[in-house]
């Protein structure tokens, strides 16, 4: 409606009151009917001051202020591996590895420098994790990342619109590579083989409607350790040495290693009604723990 | 608006009279002016969409390569950081980093009320690795004897640089300059080797590392020599904490004055334009850019 056509009279002629009363009701446009046809004449001289609040746009933002931990039940330990790294052999230092399925503390603890019984320990990989089997958190089934609070809302559009949605978040992680360096070569030969070293995965991904939007550009990823160095004595070993038998404290700090994501997405138009968007993180697991901290998603909606 | 021509007595009252009035609040109602509408009169069934229909996004066409290994082909576009200046960058030319309008837009509205006047950009785009990574060897006599390695990255001398590139209905394109972004590497930095932290950094004496900004990786297989048939070999680049994996973001508004600011009469499409003010080569992946025309007039 909008475009009021009112049926003339004629004198002379009989006009039933339905008519009658039919033009009249064609003037109930004046009570809110009145669309975007009435006001042809002056939609191009208004400012904001003659328009509701909502009415050509709207927003909603959450945001959130809580670290969010998510963990996968791995358990670090230092081995200490001299094996084809000469450096690692002089300085006598460790490598990062994880107990496993089969592996125990005392397999580790016992391969290259044995320790008295009574000062091994035992036991094995138990597999409780928030992401049990992924090997690679940019790609795994959909199904598997978390949403994050604070970095996830539901929200109404009172008409169509065009949707754009926004977000700020970081993360952090304990990603890092595992065991000695990778080599290729037989026993005599053998040579540092990049093309085998792990590099484990954090990614975050996101939603819409309950569905990953364009996996190809909105999803960010971090690899590899993202916190500060933790051996806690320098080279020369001047100072901070610590106890050969000991397990060195892990630090999820280092502005360096955060990682920082100001996304966005442009969905398309949808439909009045609710709808929802969502990031959602996913790490490896062999990722032990990941930190994210969720600052904001925003939604921009523009009438269609 | 009209008032409703009251009947009077001793007036005719007959067809014409009706007629007359339908018509006064019709003519009224169906062409409503300015002055008939009052404060926040106009809720969304009055007004028409602020964005044309030549809103549009575009992103990577597939899902990129994430390769487990980290072999020999690092995910993503590599971009020659040697060839290319930020007045002219380098453009993908690919879905993703490219936005086209359905129509060049001038931004200005001298007559035509559905022309937008404001151009809102959103762009992303992932930056995994760098390219050409050294690895640094130390006198071991210097270190206690053992031989340290690290590697040449750094967030001094390093960097990925990303800017707009507006082109033209006729293929003339020009950078944005007020749209540059930068990111440096994200890399670690240990205690080994970076005992002393000088400011502003100075190379040590013999090597092409800066003091106390050594990029090393220690939570993991500290780098190190390898063998090979009891031979010392270097190590390789990838044993360190070399991978990058920062998002660089632009969002800004482009009005007429940008089109004027880089002597362009209309902007059909928008690139995101990458290149590095250190001459580095890297490595992009994951972008997407969103162009939104506004009809409304930014003031």
């Amino acid at each position: 409606m909008g475009t009021i056509t009112i049926d003339p009279l004629v004198d002379g002629t009989f006009v039933s009151t339905s008519d009658l009363n039919a033009d009249f009701r064609k003037l109930s446009e004046i009570n809110g009917k009145l669309d975007s046809v009435n006001v042809t004449l002056i939609n191009q001289l208004l400012d904001y001051t003659y328009i509701q609040l909502g009415a050509v746009s709207g927003g909603v933002m959450v945001g959130g202020t809580a670290n969010l931990d998510y963990f996968n039940n791995v358990r670090y330990f230092f081995q200490r591996g001299q094996e084809h790294n000469l450096w690692m052999q002089d300085s006598n230092r460790a490598y990062l590895t994880a107990l496993d399925a089969d592996t125990t503390i005392g397999d580790i603890r016992n391969e290259v420098a044995p320790i008295s019984g009574t000062q091994q320990r035992t036991g094995k990989q138990n597999r409780t994790s928030e992401f049990p089997g992924v090997t690679d958190a940019a790609t795994a089934d959909a199904a598997l990342p978390r949403a994050i609070p604070g970095a996830s809302t539901s929200f109404y559009l009172p008409y169509q619109a065009h949707v754009l949605v926004t977000w700020q978040v970081t993360w952090t992680s304990d990603a890092a590579r595992f065991g000695p360096t990778p080599t290729a070569g037989d026993q005599g030969n053998k040579a540092i083989d990049p093309s085998r070293f792990p590099q484990p995965n954090v990614a975050i991904r996101f939603f819409f409607d309950g569905a990953e939007h364009a996996n190809a550009s909105t999803t960010r990823e971090s690899r590899e350790a993202m916190f500060a160095q933790q051996i806690d004595r320098d080279l020369s070993g001047a100072y901070n040495e610590y106890d050969d038998n000991a397990l060195p404290t892990h630090k999820l700090r280092d502005r360096h290693k955060s990682r920082y994501w100001s996304g966005h997405a442009y969905i398309g138009t949808k439909a009045k009604g609710f709808h929802t968007a969502s990031l959602r993180v996913i790490s490896q697991e062999i990722v032990r723990q990941t930190r994210v901290r969720a600052r904001n998603i925003k939604v921009l909606y523009f009438k269609a | 608006m009209p008032k409703y021509p009251y009947l009077n007595d001793e007036t005719p009252f007959d067809a014409a009279s009706l007629n007359d009035r339908f018509d006064t609040l019709r003519l009224t109602l169906n062409a409503v002016t300015t002055d008939a509408v009052a404060e926040r009169a106009l809720n969304p069934v009055h007004v028409p969409s602020l964005i044309r229909d030549v809103v549009t996004s575009k992103n990577t066409s597939a899902i990129v390569s994430t390769p487990q290994d980290g072999g020999n082909a690092p995910p993503g576009i590599i971009v020659d950081g040697l060839s290319h200046t930020l007045a002219h960058p380098f453009l993908p030319g690919r879905e993703g980093y490219r936005v086209t309008l359905a129509d060049a837009l001038t931004l200005t509205r001298a007559s035509k009320k559905e022309a937008p006047t404001a151009l809102m950009v959103m762009a992303n785009v992932e930056v995994t690795q760098f390219d050409g990574i050294g690895v640094v060897v130390t006198d071991g006599a210097t270190w206690n004897g053992s031989a340290p390695t690290g590697i040449t990255l750094n967030e001094y001398t390093w960097d990925v640089t990303v800017v707009l590139v507006l082109e033209d209905n006729s293929g003339t394109q020009a950078t944005l300059y007020r749209t540059e972004r930068q990111v440096s590497p994200r890399v670690t930095i240990s205690p080994v080797m970076n005992e002393e932290t000088p400011d502003p950094p100075v190379p040590v004496s013999g090597h092409t590392f800066l003091e106390g900004r050594a990029a090393m990786s220690p939570l993991r297989d500290l780098p190190g020599n390898g063998t090979t048939d009891g031979l010392n070999i270097d190590p390789h680049y990838k044993q360190f904490d070399h991978k990058t994996y920062q998002d660089v973001a632009i969002r800004t508004v482009l009005t007429a004055s940008d089109l004027t600011a880089v002597s362009l009469a209309d902007v059909k499409t928008i690139h995101i334009g990458l290149l590095s003010a250190n001459k580095r080569t890297f490595y992009v992946q994951r972008a997407n850019i969103t162009a939104i025309p506004l009809l409304a007039e930014v003031v």
